[in-house]
């Protein structure tokens, strides 16, 4: 796919033009999405976050300044941010560790090991603090580039390195403490 | 993603997130187009006079703390300053100035050098009474012992004047005198040398050999001086080629003339002055 022009369509949206806001959101829902999931772990709460920085975007179409990285990284650097908040948000609200979310429904064995593995990959990453969760998704799933996430999360480059390298070394024990990963299989 | 393992990547591989909602665009797009319309750049407003108002209100206000904190020290609210704060003091004097006068501190007695009591007891009329204060007593007292040794010196004067001879000579001790009888006749010239000097000085005359021998010294610096000078600007010591091209005719006469005037008063003589009279006896 294609992707569009994002200024010129920003330059649509300033005129309050719902035809390119619509373009717009069709070309760069599912990535903040993903973001927002996977720090998340719930679609509505997801979708919440997607939405609040879409409208984000709408509403400060005046300030969009021309040449910059485009519309797909500044989404992904709010929706970031806004997930960051709304973690810090439960921290502070709630001493409860996040409930794993267990699925009880009978499965048969092939799809209940697959989720059972998924469960436990979100309860790992779950398991991360907030900030390291995110150096994981943006550079794993996302794959941005070091500067690029570092820009995102707005820390420097030597910043944003040692945290991801924290990050990898709390996601191996997680991993390995949950019996997804066998001490045999690190490198 | 470099860093991390097969297993580990594996293990993240299998987080994908579900489907969206089908409606999610329509739902964003619904709530967008309630939205007003923003203005542009409708950031708070903050203009470049409000900076300015903030430091000149902060100017003022320090401006305004140091005038009251000043005026406080000068009207003493502070307790005894150090020093003297000399418009303001006068404007707080003037402000705070209370119609009845304050009660003046007792002096305090200055630690003085014990002044001696005169034998004589002084005039009362020229002698102005110490009760003063301190500094005016100080005053009073150095004037008072100017007075007294001025009335020292006239009554020692007037001692002298009476004990002088119809020629104004002081009369010589008897142990004097006969020290005088016993010098040799050169030590007695010498000696008679000196005092007629020592008269000399005192009457303003001068030694005209002494003056001669100053006068020619200084003549000498004079022209080592210049012969230094000339040297140093390269003229040479008769001066010929420098100066000839330089004077015109009248010019060289009139020195010519000036040097001979000059020649004339190195010539005169000078032992005239050294033939002097013998005005002072031998005392007997």
């Amino acid at each position: 796919m294609q992707e569009p022009d994002d200024d010129a369509l920003m330059a649509r949206v300033v005129a309050r033009d719902g035809a390119a806001f619509r373009i717009l959101i069709d070309a760069y829902q599912q990535r903040p999405y993903r973001i927002a999931w996977r720090m998340l772990n719930d679609r509505e709460e997801a979708e919440d976050v997607v939405q609040e920085a879409l409208l984000r975007l709408w509403s400060h179409a005046t300030d969009w300044q021309a040449g910059g990285p485009g519309v797909a990284a500044w989404l992904a650097r709010v929706a970031t941010n806004l997930c960051l908040d709304r973690l810090r948000k439960r921290r502070f609200s709630s001493d409860e560790a996040v409930p794993e979310r267990v699925d009880t429904a009978p499965l048969a064995d092939a799809i209940m090991d697959e989720e059972i593995m998924r469960m436990q990959t979100i309860a790992a990453i779950q398991a991360l603090p907030e900030r390291q969760r995110a150096a994981i998704i943006l550079t794993y799933y996302e794959d941005q580039s070091n500067a690029e996430a570092a820009s995102t999360l707005d820390l420097n480059i030597k910043a944003f390195e040692s945290l991801l390298l924290r990050a990898r070394r709390a996601l191996r024990e997680s991993l390995v403490q949950r019996g997804l990963v066998s001490t045999g299989d690190l490198m | 993603m470099t860093g991390l393992d097969p297993a580990m990547a594996a293990a993240l591989d299998s987080l994908s997130p579900p489907a969206m909602s089908a409606d999610f665009a329509e739902r964003v797009m619904a709530v967008a187009m309630t939205k007003p319309a923003l203005l542009p750049n409708a950031a708070p407003r903050r203009t470049r006079r409000s900076r300015w108002a903030r430091g000149r209100n902060m100017v003022f206000g320090l401006a305004g703390f140091s005038l009251l904190s000043a005026a406080a020290a000068a009207s003493g609210l502070l307790g005894k300053s150090v020093q003297s704060l000399p418009v303001i003091a006068q404007i707080a004097e003037r402000i705070t100035a209370a119609p009845e006068p304050r009660p003046k501190p007792r002096p305090v007695p200055r630690k003085t050098e014990p002044v001696s009591v005169p034998e004589q007891p002084v005039a009362s009329e020229a002698e102005p009474a110490i009760t003063a204060l301190p500094v005016e007593r100080d005053e009073v007292r150095r004037e008072l012992i100017a007075r007294r040794i001025a009335q020292r010196i006239d009554e020692r004067m007037a001692e002298r004047g009476a004990m002088r001879d119809g020629q104004g000579r002081l009369p010589i001790p008897p142990q004097m005198r006969e020290r005088l009888r016993q010098l040799s006749p050169e030590e007695r010239r010498a000696l008679l040398e000196r005092v007629r000097e020592i008269r000399r000085e005192q009457a303003g005359e001068v030694n005209p050999a002494q003056e001669r021998a100053a006068i020619i010294a200084l003549a000498k610096a004079i022209e080592e001086r210049r012969a230094a000078r000339r040297a140093e600007s390269g003229i040479p010591p008769d001066g010929e080629g420098y100066w000839r091209p330089r004077l015109t005719a009248q010019q060289r006469q009139e020195l010519r003339a000036a040097l001979a005037r000059k020649r004339a008063l190195r010539d005169q003589p000078t032992e005239e002055g050294l033939q002097t009279s013998n005005a002072l006896d031998p005392p007997e």
